[in-house]
């Protein structure tokens, strides 16, 4: 079975729509880039690839992961076509919890506009717990006061949102509340838990969680509306994934609790497909757009592209989501020259050695064309085949990532131990987020010291990855299960 | 010159612009300590900036800083009451009221942090500080100089735990009070060198808040003006007497080198090439750092010296950019400031001089041309 499946990437930017299809082992077998010509719907750029790719004899179901990388998600994500005053329309009133009594400096949301928190927050606590850095309690969890704030919003909250001091790094405490709160509110009401979007800095990371705790319910509603499409496609039994911030992707169940991640998604894949078009590991890529955005330089090292250190803003509101570091080149007057990128190329760099110039993204053919072949600071321009489509082939080819991080005393005696368990924490995300169980692998544990330390202490990050969890091919048509069609609430 | 009145939230913004500034790329980024000061504004009302001769001779100056790594300041915010805990301490054993609260180390994260301090305390915020720029040890401050004894050190946690460290040398108070920030889990507040407000005059850097919030407002000014960064740094040099030494390109940052064994003044060190670029194209200087920027060498000759104030901006986002966010690549604009004049004397400058932070050369004041 599997050695005829086939994964499916679906890349929408605009009305640019691109397609690629990947075998199993993920290699490139085909792509396609159209315009769509009527509505840019999800539906219009599903069947028009569909099309390109089914017309050679290829069956629907030989494709069991379907990928999507979708330029739009970011409107939606930060509400961006939308007034802020829109935002009430679609989203959910949210409880916040803050694990930590002792950090009233700066209460839940209390820098937001006002207007804004009230349209966001139903009801805000910050009752004890959370960790100190190096694990042990901040203060004892008070599962008291979070029965006693669960029942006061009972029946009104439709999400929670869940912080706790240190979470990033000691997530118990978040379990533990999620349990306490699941058991008051049952299991239909989501909770958002503050680590699983991860980053220092308690209230970056407390803002992502609110906002992504808001947006649940929409984000429920398009995962339904994707299933259904995908059933009428014949495509009902493949697994479905998203592109999420950082170029890997994510399962559709996961990316419908964790919309804020999708977040940068169609750049992160674009800057990956060109990188992997172009048979490269380390490169700079230039990401080109449909609207008139400048193209921007992202350095990809190790087929990663480079991401911020956090302080994302969305709807004006810090938060600590990390997405791919840009660098726009910026035009001279009517279009962009060779000046102005090989000033954006050095501002990209992470090193001073030489890497290739690759191009991906709608109008990739245009700008190679208006650029010298060779541009000083690089090994050449390339702009390689399909490069039009490298969102499609980024995201049919992305792993399923997970991370976590621990911080460890230098010397300590448990540092094997904690190896061990970060590691395990960062395979065990990534195969929550969609990766195939039998592969997700950690495949780096970056270590970082810490300054100003009265003990000197590492953090470790561990990244784990794995090809998406294939979805069951029916082995003739209409026999498999998950074909269901899934009915909107 | 002196400060219009009072922090609130309309002004706190561009006062940590200059905290930052002032930081010499360390002292934690002002950025992360402006929503403490926010919310105690908006919590307790303004603060008022207060001059020395305000204040009744017979009263106390409390010197208050937040302590301990940044990594884990901006997980524990703590509550802002850690001030009122110190308070009460300081004032039981002086036996006499507090007439101010003095920001220790106005470069960086403590610039606004001592706004939040201040705010909680229910204190004014005297228009000075220790340092006039950021440095990373307790000795490091005028006071030290002037012969203030730092003893007692009062530090306090989030949970209002209150320890009161008396020791008879700094070295030994360093000792203890660090293994108290250890058992808090390396964060706090404390104070020590508190004074009298007749003992204060001489013996701390004057008029540091009012020029952090200088920095700021001419920065603010050019931004809205959509001036370039290096025309914002001229204006800056031109305003407070510093010089604009080149607008560079990153083109290499050594890797930092921790020593655990050495104290925290000297146990990191990273070195940087500049390349100059635009009208500086052709020129090199090599840069020498450690928790805060402490050389600039060009030609074999040194540019400027710590405790002068060495200040990077990043040309594009027009931000200070902190020694521990240098890297390859970076287009910069080198800025250096004179320190306060304290600084200067034989002792101050065993304390804090390039020697001080393990640099084998000598203090060169930095040229100004006062054209």
């Amino acid at each position: 079975m599997a050695e005829h499946s086939y994964r499916l990437g679906v890349a929408m930017d605009g009305d640019h729509v691109s397609g690629a299809i990947a075998d199993s082992d993920g290699d490139v077998v085909e792509a396609t880039t159209q315009r769509l010509t009527g509505r840019p719907t999800l539906d219009a750029a599903l069947t028009a690839v569909l099309y390109s790719f089914l017309s050679g004899g290829r069956a629907a179901r030989k494709i069991d992961r379907v990928a999507f990388a979708i330029s739009a998600v970011d409107d939606r994500v930060a509400f961006r076509k939308a007034s802020v005053n829109n935002w009430s329309a679609g989203l959910v009133p949210v409880a916040v919890v803050r694990l930590g009594a002792a950090t009233t400096a700066v209460p839940p949301l209390a820098l937001w506009s006002p207007a804004f928190r009230d349209q966001v927050a139903l009801a805000r606590t910050c009752v004890a717990g959370g960790a100190r850095l190096d694990g042990t309690d901040l203060e004892p969890l008070d599962e008291a006061a979070l029965t006693d704030f669960a029942r006061s919003v009972a029946g009104r909250v439709q999400a929670v949102a869940v912080t706790g001091v240190f979470a990033n790094l000691t997530p118990d405490h978040e379990l533990a509340a999620a349990a306490v709160l699941e058991k008051e509110l049952g299991s239909s009401v989501p909770i958002m838990l503050s680590h699983e979007i991860g980053g220092g800095g308690l209230l970056d990371r407390e803002n992502a969680t609110v906002l992504q705790a808001a947006m649940t319910a929409p984000a429920a509603r398009d995962a339904v509306h994707v299933q259904n499409m995908l059933v009428e496609h014949d495509l009902g039994h493949a697994e479905v994934f998203f592109s999420r911030h950082d170029g890997t992707i994510t399962a559709l169940d996961y990316a419908a609790g964790h919309p804020l991640t999708l977040y940068g998604g169609a750049a992160a894949a674009t800057a990956r497909g060109a990188a992997r078009l172009a048979g490269e590991q380390d490169a700079l890529v230039v990401l080109t757009r449909a609207d008139d955005t400048p193209p921007a330089v992202c350095a990809v090292t190790a087929g990663q592209p480079r991401l911020t250190a956090g302080h994302t803003s969305i709807v004006g509101v810090p938060t600590s989501l990390r997405v791919i570091a840009q660098v726009p080149a910026r035009p001279t007057g009517e279009r962009v020259d060779a000046c102005a990128m090989v000033e954006a190329v050095d501002r990209a760099k992470t090193a001073p050695e030489d890497l290739p110039l690759l191009l991906g993204g709608p109008g990739a053919e245009d700008l190679a064309a208006a650029l010298p072949l060779r541009l000083s600071g690089t090994l050449g321009v390339r702009c390689p085949p399909w490069a039009a489509a490298a969102a499609a082939v980024g995201v049919a080819t992305a792993p399923v990532g997970g991370e976590a991080e621990r911080v460890v005393p230098v010397h300590g005696e448990q540092a094997a131990e904690m190896r061990e368990a970060v590691s395990e924490a960062a395979r065990t995300a990534a195969i929550r987020a969609g990766a195939d169980p039998l592969c997700a692998r950690t495949k780096l544990i970056e270590e970082t010291p810490l300054s100003y330390l009265a003990e000197p202490a590492v953090a470790l990050r561990a990244h784990a990855d794995g090809p998406p969890r294939p979805g069951v091919a029916p082995t003739a048509e209409g026999t498999a299960t998950g074909t269901h069609r899934l009915v909107t609430r | 010159m002196r400060f219009d009145g009072e922090f609130d939230s309309a002004n706190l913004a561009a006062f940590a612009r200059g905290c930052d500034v002032l930081g010499a790329g360390g002292g934690g980024q002002a950025g992360h300590g402006l929503p403490l000061a926010l919310h105690a504004v908006a919590e307790h009302g303004p603060v008022r900036v207060v001059e020395l001769s305000d204040l009744p001779a017979d009263e106390l100056v409390m010197p208050c800083a937040y302590l301990g790594a940044p990594e884990v300041e901006i997980e524990r915010i703590g509550t802002g009451r850690e001030s009122v805990g110190i308070r009460r301490q300081v004032e039981t054993h002086f036996g006499r009221p507090v007439a101010a609260l003095m920001c220790t180390e106005v470069g960086g994260f403590n610039g606004p942090g001592s706004v939040a301090l201040a705010a909680h305390a229910g204190l004014p915020l005297l228009d000075a500080d220790g340092m006039g720029r950021a440095f990373p040890g307790i000795e490091q401050v005028a006071m030290q100089v002037a012969g203030i004894a730092a003893s007692p050190s009062v530090l306090s946690d989030e949970h209002d735990r209150v320890v009161m460290v008396q020791a008879e040398s700094g070295e030994w108070l360093e000792r203890l009070a660090r293994s108290v920030t250890t058992a808090f889990g390396d964060r706090g507040v404390s104070s020590e060198y508190v004074m009298t407000v007749e003992q204060a005059a001489g013996a701390v850097v004057p008029g540091t808040i009012s020029m952090a919030t200088r920095i700021g407002r001419v920065l603010d000014e050019c931004a809205a003006a959509g001036s370039a960064t290096t025309a914002a740094v001229d204006r800056l040099a031109e305003e407070l007497g510093g010089v604009r030494l080149a607008e560079c390109r990153v083109s290499q940052v050594h890797a930092v080198k921790n020593s655990a064994t050495a104290t925290v003044t000297t146990n990191a060190r990273r070195t940087a090439l500049l390349e100059g670029v635009n009208r500086d194209e052709g020129r090199w200087l090599r840069l020498e750092a450690g928790h805060e920027y402490h050389a600039v060498l060009e030609d074999g000759e040194l540019r400027a010296t710590v405790p002068d104030i060495i200040t990077l901006f990043d040309v594009h986002s027009g931000e200070p950019v902190p020694v521990r966010d240098l890297r390859y690549g970076l287009r910069v604009v080198v800025f250096a400031l004179p320190c306060p004049p304290l600084w200067r004397s034989p002792e101050a400058l065993r304390l804090v001089g390039p020697r001080a932070f393990g640099l084998a050369v000598d203090y060169v004041p930095l040229a100004v041309d006062r054209g």
